[in-house]
């Protein structure tokens, strides 16, 4: 299915940044539990004027750790560090090699360009996924030792990291897709980045104005609201089964179109 | 038939791309494709390694399709790319580690064999590797799985003339070992010492594939020849020779193929100084067209 060797050699070279996101990652995700205060007084964010508030989508006030979590950790900052490394670890495992002439090594060993691209795509699907597992497992591990001994609601948070998970499953998809069709790192980038920053900004005026709230539609972020996971008005199961079956398809594609087209090799 | 292009035609716009390309290059021959730059050698090497899709024709290596079998294809064939781009953050021990990797290849006695003999540090970072290293990694790579075909893009751009003699002993010990070479360039000498057969490509088309002999006896070469007097001048004049044109005592004689005549001619004069300019690829090649219209 995979040529282990390039695995290897591509999980090494993501490993640097897959390290550093991690960490900056749950570094924030501890530092917004510790700012946690049950009697939901002290709200961070209550500084912000109302009208940015609602832009961010931080109406909801913070009740328990996982809603204050779901505003101030999973509502943000989580989706902008998750968003960039998908966007930048999609583009050097495909289009940056196409562009820099490397790839040509790669497809002259009987490796075909189909195991090549699965390869590439393991490597972005486990690095998310470490990513997924070190985050859930700070969270579970570390938050009542910041917060002084708040209860973290086990089964709750771990479905808030499960849609997390899913949703840059599809992220990286059509991060994948973008890097697996253009020939230049800066097209992929562009397409992908831009892509992604339209549909945030969809979801940020949504927010922002009852008007423009049909916005909210054009973003595949909105399907990921923490805060509603938390009060179970999220159908998680099928919520998880749909983004699987899409980003499995993005994938599917990506391979498809990484196998038919021309390399400017 | 080790490779053959069947009319291979890949159009990039009007009049840009590679048409209606046919050769055949059988086992043990080595094959040098030469054309000017831009010509589309290098596109059709993308065929034959299977980067490009054919708009129209095929290629195949050993009767394998280079588009949809590329990849058994590349089980006996070594390749270096006319530009030399390894994977970022690798050195060179790495990178040649993991394309061995990847051909699951056990053995690296030819690949320490080659780096003993291309005298390189296959630890140098990529990034603080000169052009002409590169091309050294690029070579083992092409060759450290000994593969029965080698496909060699521009083999010895980069490389310093020590180093392009040894590549050139390289090609011809593989060639005596029965290997099928395909090998281009923009450079005559380049190929003019190991190939069998040259094709030449211009603008997308294959102009002409010729036995290499032929092609070399076609070659004129002008010798300017520095004369001690008046009297040699007139000597020469008089040999029957094409004189091209004469400066005070530097005579320029254009020769083709007769250079016993030249001998004999300047055996009677006194020389001061012999030069000799080659004509380049684009003049010879509409040199031996000329003729063959003229035929």
């Amino acid at each position: 299915m995979i040529s282990l060797p390039l695995f290897k050699a591509s999980m090494k070279k993501t490993l640097k940044l897959l390290l550093g996101f991690s960490l900056v990652m749950v570094f924030y995700l501890l530092i917004t539990a510790y700012m946690y205060d049950p009697s939901g007084e002290s709200d961070p964010f209550s500084a912000l004027p109302e009208g940015m508030r609602e832009a961010l989508g931080l109406l909801d006030g913070p009740q328990t750790i996982e809603g204050f979590l779901s505003t101030g950790f999973y509502g943000v900052t989580f989706l902008v560090f998750m968003a960039i490394f998908c966007l930048i670890v999609a583009n050097q495992l495909m289009a940056s090699l196409v562009d820099r002439g490397s790839m040509a090594y790669l497809l002259a060993t009987p490796v075909s360009r189909g195991r090549v691209a699965r390869t590439q795509a393991a490597v972005l699907l486990v690095s998310l996924l470490v990513i997924a597992i070190v985050l859930t497992a700070a969270g579970l591990l570390g938050i009542s030792q910041v917060t002084g001994g708040a209860e973290v609601d086990v089964s709750v948070f771990i479905q808030v990291n499960l849609i997390a998970f899913l949703l840059f499953f599809v992220v990286s998809g059509y991060a994948f897709l973008s890097s697996s069709v253009f020939n230049e790192s800066k097209q992929a980038i562009s397409a992908s980045g831009g892509l992604t920053l339209f549909m945030y900004l969809c979801g940020i005026a949504a927010n922002s104005s009852s008007e423009l709230s049909w916005l909210k539609n054009l973003s595949l972020f909105s399907v990921f609201q923490p805060m509603s996971i938390v009060q179970g008005d999220t159908p998680v199961g099928l919520l998880a089964a749909i983004l699987a079956v899409t980003g499995a398809a993005l994938y599917a594609v990506s391979f498809a179109a990484f196998r038919r087209r021309d390399l400017p090799l | 038939m080790s490779i053959k292009l069947n009319r291979l035609s890949k159009s990039f716009g009007p009049g840009k791309g590679i048409f209606d390309l046919s050769l055949e290059v059988r086992e043990g021959e080595v094959f040098g494709y030469l054309g000017p730059n831009g010509a589309g050698k290098s596109t059709t090497i993308r065929h034959l390694m299977g980067f490009m899709k054919p708009s129209g024709g095929s290629a195949s290596i050993r009767r394998l399709d280079c588009w949809s079998q590329s990849a058994e294809i590349q089980q006996f064939v070594g390749y270096l790319p006319g530009e030399i781009a390894f994977v970022e953050g690798l050195n060179g021990s790495e990178m040649l580690d993991l394309l061995g990797g990847m051909r699951k290849m056990r053995s690296t006695a030819k690949r320490k064999q080659l780096i003993d003999r291309f005298q390189f540090d296959v630890k140098t970072p990529i990034k603080k590797m000169s052009k002409g290293m590169k091309q050294k990694v690029g070579i083992v790579a092409a060759f450290m799985h000994d593969p029965d075909i080698l496909i060699l893009d521009e083999p010895t751009s980069g490389l310093d003339p020590l180093m392009q003699s040894e590549f050139i002993r390289l090609i011809l010990e593989e060639k005596a070992r029965g290997k099928t070479i395909f090998m281009s360039s923009h450079l005559f000498e380049e190929i003019e010492r190991t190939c069998d057969t040259v094709g030449i490509i211009k603008d997308g088309r294959l102009a002409a594939i010729e036995n290499i002999h032929s092609l070399q006896s076609s070659r004129q070469k002008m010798f300017a020849i520095t004369v001690k007097s008046q009297d040699d001048v007139l000597q020469l004049q008089q040999s029957g020779l094409r004189i091209i044109a004469v400066q005070e005592f530097i005579v320029t004689v254009e020769v083709q193929g007769n250079y016993e005549a030249l001998v004999q001619a300047l055996a009677r004069c006194g020389i001061a100084n012999i030069d000799i300019r080659q004509q380049s690829l684009e003049e010879m090649f509409m040199d031996y067209y000329d003729r063959g219209m003229a035929k």
